[in-house]
């Protein structure tokens, strides 16, 4: 992988970008693509008919293939949000109406805080209970499983296709929080079992204020929109409106139109690397990583040992907190994230009221950066702790 | 962030010199529910002013700084005179001053003077 093609790296030679579960650092192709947008184009999409507004128009209208291209999906299963955050908020309250009270909302002890907060609020006011898996509540009662593919604290990837499959034959909707793992390795919706599925661009080395929902056709049917606006209805008159049957109901208003162009940009780079090797960079990296930890007894830290993980690895001191030793590798040019890593309810079930430090890998991570994160690492140690 | 405060930060949290399980006065007490530190300050309070002063909790190396420098600058004043951070820090402190995640980190011990009533 070529670092070259980062130009933060470039402007920050000696940075040690280990925050790429937080968002990733971005392609020159990407920037130039957004750049290209507002300096060739700048047109707004779906509505002019001159030629910079068809152009405009093509563009976005191929992201979307692309998209679902990477995904194995079809085009019109494809909605284009904001962010994971909103999709997951598309999802959840659009299928408030197949709710009542008594139904069971399930989700992974593992969840992000924006996959834990809006089915919270859901329950709430439909009288639906929310469980955990932990729980093990009864599956004739589950009517939505939310989880999340990847964790962002330990890597872990998820395997609950057995779950999946018994929860399809009662007609449970399955939703996957994919904001971890799409950059991570190979995805396909459909053989995930996912009715809706979510990620943001700006983790997959896209501009931020892009979200996807991939929502297979049938559940996108029972979906009611969040949001209401122009380019969304059939006919309109003063009292009613007669809104799309298609993915278009969901996108009210101007979208993030460079952004989308952003992340066909970056599904064009991975794409020409392949995931295939993106996924082999990042397993190679992580069993380096883990062989340093225990090198140097760092791995007694270690938050969780999963078996099959992503580039995602959490260390918890008992002594220094997570903030001083983001505070030290900072000074040394190290970026990590340091605290709850938005999994509070995970912290609270792991007793890790002061949060972790999180290392987590990108395309431009290398062996040295490991090496150089360690070093810092216990260096805080003999500063802090000696 | 610059190198010399840095070096003080650390200094102050291998070596504080307010710190004590040593309770005496009025208990202050606040935490930061973003990354679950706690601190809880004592006064000793006559006639108005800060008799003397400690605290214990579980603290970034930032927040016991905070604290270290809040209770070295109020011991012997008015407990209505909580000093900012700009004046505690003053001008060697601009990289955390410009911080403002870290200030909150800081500020942890002045707000448990400013916004909560004695427990």
């Amino acid at each position: 992988m070529n670092r070259a093609d980062f130009p933060v790296l470039v402007n920050h030679p000696k940075l040690v970008y280990l925050d790429s579960a937080n968002t990733t650092l971005k392609p020159k192709a990407v920037i130039d693509a957004v750049h290209t947008y507002y300096a060739d184009c700048g047109a707004n999409i779906g509505r002019a008919t001159y030629r910079l507004a068809e152009q405009a128009t093509s563009a976005y209208d191929a992201a979307r293939h692309q998209t679902a291209q990477f995904i194995g999906a079809a085009p019109d299963e494809i909605i284009f949000t904001h962010s994971t955050t909103y999709a997951l908020n598309q999802a959840a309250w659009g299928l408030r109406s197949t709710l009542k009270s008594g139904d069971i909302i399930l989700l992974s002890d593992h969840e992000h805080n924006s996959n834990i907060i809006v089915w919270q609020q859901l329950a709430a006011q439909t009288g639906a209970r929310l469980a955990y898996l932990s729980d093990q509540p009864p599956l004739k009662n589950v009517k939505i499983l939310a989880f999340t593919l990847a964790s962002n604290i330990t890597g872990q990837i998820f395997d609950h296709s057995k779950l999946i499959s018994d929860l399809k034959k009662t007609g449970a909707i399955i939703v996957i929080d994919a904001a971890q793992a799409i950059s991570k390795m190979p995805l396909n919706a459909a053989q995930l079992g996912a009715d809706l599925l979510a990620f943001s661009a700006h983790k997959l080395y896209a501009p931020s204020g892009v979200g996807v929902l991939y929502a297979n056709l049938e559940t996108q049917a029972r979906l009611t929109p969040l949001v209401y606006g122009s380019q969304t209805f059939a006919a309109i008159s003063r009292q009613n409106t007669q809104l799309l049957s298609n993915f278009e109901r969901f996108e009210a208003g101007t979208p993030n139109i460079e952004g989308a162009l952003g992340l066909a940009a970056a599904l064009k780079y991975l794409n020409q690397i392949s995931m295939a090797k993106v996924q082999a960079h990042d397993q190679a990296l992580v069993t380096y990583a883990l062989s340093q930890l225990q090198k140097y007894r760092l791995d007694q830290y270690l938050v969780g040992r999963p078996r099959c993980q992503v580039g995602v690895l959490s260390l918890n001191h008992p002594r220094i907190h997570p903030h001083d030793f983001a505070l030290f590798l900072d000074n040394a040019n190290i970026a990590v994230r340091a605290g709850k890593a938005c999994s509070d309810i995970l912290m609270q079930k792991l007793g890790l009221g002061r949060g972790v430090v999180r290392l987590s890998f990108g395309l431009y991570t290398t062996k040295s950066d490991i090496d150089k994160f360690i070093a810092g690492y216990r260096k805080t140690m003999e500063r802090l702790d000696g | 962030m610059d190198k010399a405060l840095l070096s003080e930060i650390v200094y102050r949290y291998k070596f504080p010199k307010h710190r004590s399980h040593r309770a005496k006065g009025r208990a202050y007490h606040a935490e930061n529910l973003s990354c679950g530190d706690i601190i809880t300050i004592y006064l000793q309070i006559e006639k108005g002013y800060v008799k003397s002063a400690s605290y214990t909790g579980q603290l970034c190396s930032i927040a016991s700084f905070g604290a270290e420098l809040l209770l070295d600058k109020l011991i012997g004043q008015p407990i209505s005179s909580i000093p900012s951070s700009a004046d505690l820090l003053g001008a060697s402190g601009a990289s955390l001053l410009k911080n403002p995640v870290r200030l909150k980190c800081f500020e942890l011990a002045q707000l448990a003077l400013k916004n909560h009533s004695p427990l």
